[in-house]
């Protein structure tokens, strides 16, 4: 009942196959995304908007409605926003504003090449509305790379249509990711009545 | 973890409070999944409006907005006299209360959205809202839920919850809708 989030992981190894698969229920959306959607459903304009919350670089921001308030629709190679992974297995915390240790895109130590993050409606079906966020990451490093959090950063808007990042969600899982291979990431947020 | 709450306060017509009841809402609707759906993705998808028509979101500025003005009863909290059971695919309430002092109407207030807070583990903010009854006679609501823009002048259903026990709001009496939309870690 009510607003539930599954994450989906699949690890593949150089030649495509499946390695690792798992799903459970996401741990965290965290103060960020409970922000934006107070901004949108307050129309939030005013020069010094009352809602605050910090950016993925550490920058208390004020938020406002914004053009589009969610986006996580990230192109490949953007890891401003979209499914990000980490390294870092800190617990969650409901006030965190990013990822401890994010991986960066690239080719280098603990890079990973971010491919484009999708978004699909699945529909209603069985008494549930879901869509999914799904993105691929490919490790050409040279060596395993091990993901211990995965999260959503948002693109959002402060005053002046300024763009601004905002970590929505963030979870620990604890994956190895062989060179050569990847890691598939499926966020299912879904409504059940 | 996410909770939605809803709390409804029914008082006389001196302010004394005679009638209460807390859950924990059935739920968000698809029109809010689906619209978040379309802000995660910045393609505008299409959502069933109050009036059971397709109406192709904002996915900027106005999307989500349902902080009532007085006397608006197309979005804000609002009210209701039907007691179908909530699927995610309804639309509308069963069977609103409309804004005004006739038979069977409420006066809607201005609904307002508080700031967040965050407490040691949840991130909280309510979206409230009081309903005078000045029609003249009792008044039972059965339903509640909140309405909000899908795209301007066009409005959608986000929760619907119907209440454990009928709220019965005598003449000169009111109700006070409240929901607390919380994300805990």
């Amino acid at each position: 009942m009510g607003l539930e989030a599954f994450i989906g992981i699949k690890v593949f190894d150089r030649d495509g196959k499946v390695i690792i698969r798992r799903k459970k229920r996401s741990r965290s959306f965290v103060r960020g995304f409970n922000h934006v959607l107070c901004a949108q459903m307050r129309s939030e304009t005013t020069p010094a908007p009352a809602i605050q919350t910090r950016d993925t670089s550490n920058v208390n921001q004020s938020i406002r409605t914004a053009n589009s308030p969610f986006w996580a629709d990230a192109p490949a190679g953007n890891t401003l926003y979209g499914i990000v992974v980490g390294t870092d297995s800190t617990p969650v915390d409901i006030e965190q504003y990013a990822l401890v240790a994010k991986c960066t895109h690239g080719s280098g130590a603990n890079q990973l090449v971010y491919q484009a993050c999708t978004c699909t409606w699945l529909g209603v079906a069985a008494g549930a509305a879901s869509f999914t966020v799904d993105r691929s990451m490919l490790n050409n490093s040279g060596a395993p790379v091990a993901v211990e959090e995965i999260g959503i950063y948002i693109e959002s808007a402060k005053l002046g249509a300024v763009l601004i990042y905002i970590m929505g969600m963030r979870d620990l899982y604890s994956l190895a990711i062989p060179d050569g291979g990847g890691i598939t990431v499926t966020y299912t947020i879904g409504i059940v009545a | 973890m996410n909770d939605l709450l809803y709390e409804v306060i029914v008082t006389d017509k001196h302010g004394k409070v005679i009638d209460r009841e807390a859950g924990v809402s059935r739920s968000w609707l698809v029109a809010y999944n689906k619209g978040l759906m379309g802000t995660f993705s910045g393609s505008a998808q299409t959502i069933v409006d109050i009036g059971g028509v397709g109406r192709t979101q904002d996915i900027t500025y106005s999307f989500f907005s349902s902080q009532g003005l007085a006397n608006y009863d197309n979005y804000g909290a609002v009210i209701g006299t039907g007691n179908t059971a909530v699927t995610v695919s309804d639309y509308k309430l069963d069977a609103q209360i409309g804004h005004g002092t006739g038979a069977g109407q409420m006066l809607y207030l201005a609904g307002s959205v508080s700031s967040p807070t965050v407490s040691a583990s949840a991130s909280s903010f309510t979206n409230t809202r009081q309903f005078i009854n000045v029609s003249g006679d009792s008044i039972t609501v059965r339903e509640i839920g909140i309405y909000g823009y899908i795209k301007s002048p066009y409005y959608g259903c986000y929760v619907r919850d119907v209440l454990g026990a009928a709220k019965v709001i005598p003449d000169g009496g009111a109700m006070t809708v409240i929901y607390t939309i919380s994300h805990e870690e």
